[in-house]
């Protein structure tokens, strides 16, 4: 702080300028010369105000000496040549030496005190400076140790590291698994001690894979692939040596049994999807010209209720059943059968000259089957759905029949049980855009096809952007951004992607504090995220948050997370998620809200902060609507009830100006949707809001 | 497998002193270890001007800042920032316009640590940990692309830091691409030693900062102009720092010749 400069008597004191040459030649003041000369001007007059004062005040001078200090007039020569000039300039002005040098020596003890004070605040801040510093350097190095710590014990490959003369360091269960030992057999022993006699004639192991024989301690022997790497040391010489060993036996092993079970069904007898996958080729390659296929996929309807019922050995029995009727329905037509998956089957059938229709077909099939199977006591039987497609080879390749009578099937299934449906290339259409994306977006992920972006979250009142939302986009498609968490939930993906999300936008943080915080209201947060059903319910929910909001090194407050709020009312760990949002002190949301009396009992209960409605009126413009509907003044109750227990309310996909008018007169605080842009990368929402800014 | 860990972090040799820390400790403060100080003491042998070298580089980016303040620039970009002491360009900055934006680069772990702590409740300042040789690297974090509007000039600042980077770097290259990043109208301003004002006592102070892990790399008049390439030098061209804009009653005490740093300002074409 500067010093308050004392009412200025008119005369300059001579002494400023002298003094000011003094400060300037000796200390670095970041200010300008006309705060400086004020400042001086200031304790000039604190010092002969303090030798006119009766009786004479002695502390004064220690104040002076302080804010000096405060002022940054703390060169290395600053003091001595201050108190030089002073001295010479106060006795000269007429005062009494004494007095002039007992208020300068008051001077120097004050100053001397809070430099002393300011280094030691100083010190204290690099302490805290280095802690941050070595915590960073410990949790990187921690983080590294833990993944190669899970590589090295979850390998199947046996790794060993070893002393230049090949003494075992440290190794993996792998290994000793594939030598023969137990783990704490290895210590002193090194590898060589394991090269089969005849094979020990001192070839060096390197970087190529080397194939060597093995002899374990019972005497077997076993091949291994070698491979073996330098490890260098901190000081840059090569300490350490890492092999690696490959059970080569286990691999052939493996691979027999692999091709073997590749093409068939252990339990039926029947081709499996992979071997049917490529007979279904083979044959439709065969067809002749304009010659009719039909592939049926089916369903056993209730299969899982024979297995919890009556046990899996009678859900066994039955599918072997079910296999060997469908195989003697089209005993006499060339035709392929296979069990594709755990209670699902298909047929080929290549028709000749006599084609039945599908509904024949299908008969047929649901006769066979409808006959009840019995083993000694008890009769079974099923039904089953269908799917079926029926073409010729030129009008679809193999792979798209396979995917149309699947897609028959999901639709048959929809519509209950014991039915059957044939491929419709228009139902299809529809059913196909969400799936291939469903299923799309954890290779999506793998290959790094997703990307963050940003919704811009508007205050309704002054629509000014006060908040994003993050949402994850899919670049490979061209699909609307926030279908992609819906999706995830539909692949399982979610409870994956709801951590990414967190951990590739929350370094975003400092950017929208800068951009929001000047305009936002206190307290409020600058960056949404809501999360979808599995995602409100992960265990690991505030580790994940915890672990962004530490690395972005901002307060927890300015993260808002929504939950799900149907998961929260059904799942205990999705409540515990909620308390423990409040706890770490990020904004806590509901979204999905419908306003159930046990939903608004939650808000109240958990004290949640921010409330996102559900669309109430399902579709419609609510600014449309007469004011009298019930659904409107249902909502209008709900936003009242919502702010009487101190939450604010947000809605989503407002559509234009006009709703976002109607929203803001109920009462609503936030909104997002097309109105307001919809979303964009973080170069998108910037530009937008300097746009709107200009 | 590693072995005991010591108090200070891995990356951070207090044993091997820091230009950064030098230069805190000849302003005043102490933000610095016994090995900086010592360090700090022979270079004051070698170039007994030092404190007062510091002092009006310090000063110059204090009046360079106020320049461009005054030209309407308010956003700026500081590289090489250092210890945070007195005088920071956002505490300039901010103090003419509470509404402009500063990001510092530094990749010393304790000065990024360290201003992390002091900005953290600084929407508009923050500060990034990057090499500032590699522009790219400063030019896409995102705090960067974040904080300062790509559209609009900016205020360059490499006060008292190149002559760290040595002959083989090709400075011109980093300043070009620093350059070429901004649109035109954008300020550079820019302070380096030189061996054209103080020979011998430079190149005694070179030979004392062999030691530390900042090796200096003094610059010619002509050398300095050079990096200026596609700036229009702004009055009076590149000149010891106390002739830069001086303040009456402040920096125009003493032989400016004996500044031992050129410094100077440009606009971008």
């Amino acid at each position: 702080m500067p010093a308050q400069p004392v009412a200025d008597t008119g005369d300059q004191d001579p002494l400023v300028p002298v003094w000011l040459r003094v400060v300037a030649s000796t200390a670095y003041v970041p200010r300008s010369s006309t705060e400086v000369r004020a400042l001086l001007r200031g304790l000039l007059g604190r010092l002969t105000d303090a030798l006119a004062a009766e009786p004479f005040d002695a502390a004064s001078g220690a104040v002076v000496g302080e804010l000096m200090v405060d002022g940054a007039l703390t060169g290395e020569l600053t003091l001595e040549r201050s108190i030089g000039v002073l001295a010479d300039g106060l006795v000269a002005a007429g005062h009494d030496a004494r007095a002039v040098v007992r208020l300068l020596a008051g001077v120097s003890a004050g100053y001397a005190a809070a430099l002393r004070k300011r280094t030691l605040r100083q010190q204290e801040n690099m302490k805290l400076a280095l802690l941050t510093a070595k915590q960073r350097a410990e949790r990187d190095r921690r983080d590294t140790e833990n993944r190669f710590r899970g590589v090295f014990t979850a390998s199947a490959i046996g790794i060993a590291i070893t002393e230049p003369d090949g003494r075992f360091v440290e190794t993996n269960p792998a290994l000793a698994n594939i030598l023969g030992c137990a783990a704490d057999e290895l210590a002193d022993r090194s590898l060589s001690d394991f090269l089969a006699e005849d094979d020990a004639e001192g070839r060096p192991l390197g970087p190529e894979a080397d194939r060597r024989r093995l002899r374990r301690p019972n005497g077997d022997t076993a091949w291994v692939y070698l491979t073996t790497t330098m490890l260098p040391a901190d000081d840059g010489r090569q300490r350490y040596r890492v092999t690696m060993v490959q059970d080569l036996s286990e691999l052939q092993l493996l691979g027999n049994q692999l091709s073997h079970q590749n093409l068939h069904d252990a339990l039926t007898g029947l081709a499996n999807r992979l071997h049917f996958e490529s007979r279904l080729e083979a044959m439709h390659g065969q067809a002749p010209p304009g010659g009719a296929l039909t592939l049926l996929c089916l369903d056993l309807d209730a299969f899982s209720l024979v297995n919890t019922t009556h046990g899996h050995h009678a859900g066994d029995r039955l599918l072997q059943t079910v296999a060997r009727r469908l195989s003697s329905v089209v005993a006499d037509r060339a035709a392929l059968v296979a069990r594709i998956g755990g209670d699902e089957f298909a047929v080929l059938i290549a028709h000749g000259p006599v084609v039945p229709s599908v509904s024949e077909l299908v008969g047929e099939f649901n006769a066979e089957l409808a006959e009840p199977d019995y083993d000694g006591r008890r009769g079974l039987a099923v039904s089953a759905t269908f799917g079926a497609v029926r073409c010729t080879p030129e009008e679809m390749s193999s792979t798209e029949m396979f995917r149309a009578a699947d897609a028959a099937l999901r639709h048959a299934r929809s519509t209950g049980r014991c039915q059957w449906t044939e491929y419709d290339a228009h139902a299809d259409r529809a059913a196909r855009k969400v799936a291939a994306a469903a299923t799309a977006l954890p290779a999506a992920w793998e290959n790094g096809e997703l990307a963050v972006v940003y919704e811009p979250v508007v205050r309704l009142a002054d629509r000014r952007t006060v908040r994003v939302r993050a949402l994850v986009h899919t670049t490979s498609t061209r699909d609307g951004v926030d279908t992609a968490t819906e999706l995830a939930e539909l692949t399982g993906l979610a409870v994956a992607l709801g951590p990414w999300l967190v951990e590739q936008s929350t370094p975003g943080l400092p950017v929208w504090r800068s951009l929001f915080a000047p305009v936002a209201d206190p307290g409020e947060a600058v960056h949404r995220v809501l999360l979808s059903a599995s995602q409100s319910a992960d265990a690991d929910l505030s580790g994940t948050l915890n672990r962004a909001i530490d690395q972005a090194g901002v307060p927890a407050g300015l993260l808002e997370v929504g939950l799900d709020t149907t998961t929260v009312l059904a799942r205990g760990d999705a409540q515990d998620n909620l308390r423990t949002l409040g706890d770490i002190g990020v904004v806590t949301a509901l979204h999905g809200f419908t306003g159930g009396p046990r939903e608004i009992a939650l808000v109240e209960r958990f004290g949640v902060r921010t409330v996102v409605l559900a669309d109430p009126f399902e579709g419609w413009r609510p600014d449309w609507l007469p004011s009298e509907a019930v659904p409107v003044r249902a909502t209008l109750a709900l936003i009242s009830e919502l702010g009487s227990v101190g939450a604010a309310v947000g809605v989503l996909g407002v559509r234009d100006l006009a709703e976002a008018r109607w929203w803001a007169d109920q009462g609503v605080r936030t909104g997002e949707g097309p109105a307001f842009g919809g979303p964009g990368d973080t170069d998108d929402i910037l530009a937008r809001i300097r746009l709107a800014a200009n | 497998m590693a072995e005991a860990t010591s108090w200070v972090p891995d990356g951070i040799d207090l044993d091997r002193p820091s230009a950064a820390r030098l230069y805190d400790y000849l302003l005043g403060g102490a933000h610095n270890f016994a090995h900086d100080r010592e360090l700090a003491e022979r270079f004051i042998a070698a170039q007994p001007n030092a404190r007062e070298i510091a002092r009006h580089n310090r000063s110059f980016l204090r009046r360079s800042v106020l320049y461009m303040v005054e030209q309407g620039i308010r956003q700026f970009l500081d590289l090489g920032s250092g210890i945070p002491t007195v005088g920071n360009v956002h505490e300039i900055a901010q103090d003419a316009d509470p509404l402009a934006r500063v990001v510092y680069v530094d990749y010393e772990e304790v000065a990024f640590a360290h201003s992390s702590l002091m900005l953290a409740d600084n929407p508009l300042a923050s500060i990034v940990q990057a090499d500032l040789t590699r522009p790219d690297d400063v030019l896409d974090a995102p705090v960067t692309r974040g904080l300062l509007d790509f559209d609009e000039p900016v205020g360059l600042i490499m006060a008292g830091v190149f002559h760290f980077v040595p002959p083989e770097q090709d400075p011109a290259r980093i300043v070009a691409r620093y350059r070429d990043a901004f649109v035109a109208g954008s300020l550079l301003a820019f302070s380096q030693f030189t061996r054209d004002l103080m020979p011998e006592e430079m190149d005694r102070a070179v030979e004392v900062m062999k030691t530390s892990r900042d090796p200096m790399y003094p610059r010619s008049r002509a050398e300095i102009t050079a990096l200026f390439d596609g700036f229009d030098l702004v009055e009076p061209g590149i000149v010891p720092t106390a002739l830069w804009h001086p303040e009456t009653g402040l920096d125009d005490g003493g032989d400016p010749d004996r500044a031992g740093i050129f410094a100077g300002v440009g606009r971008r074409r």
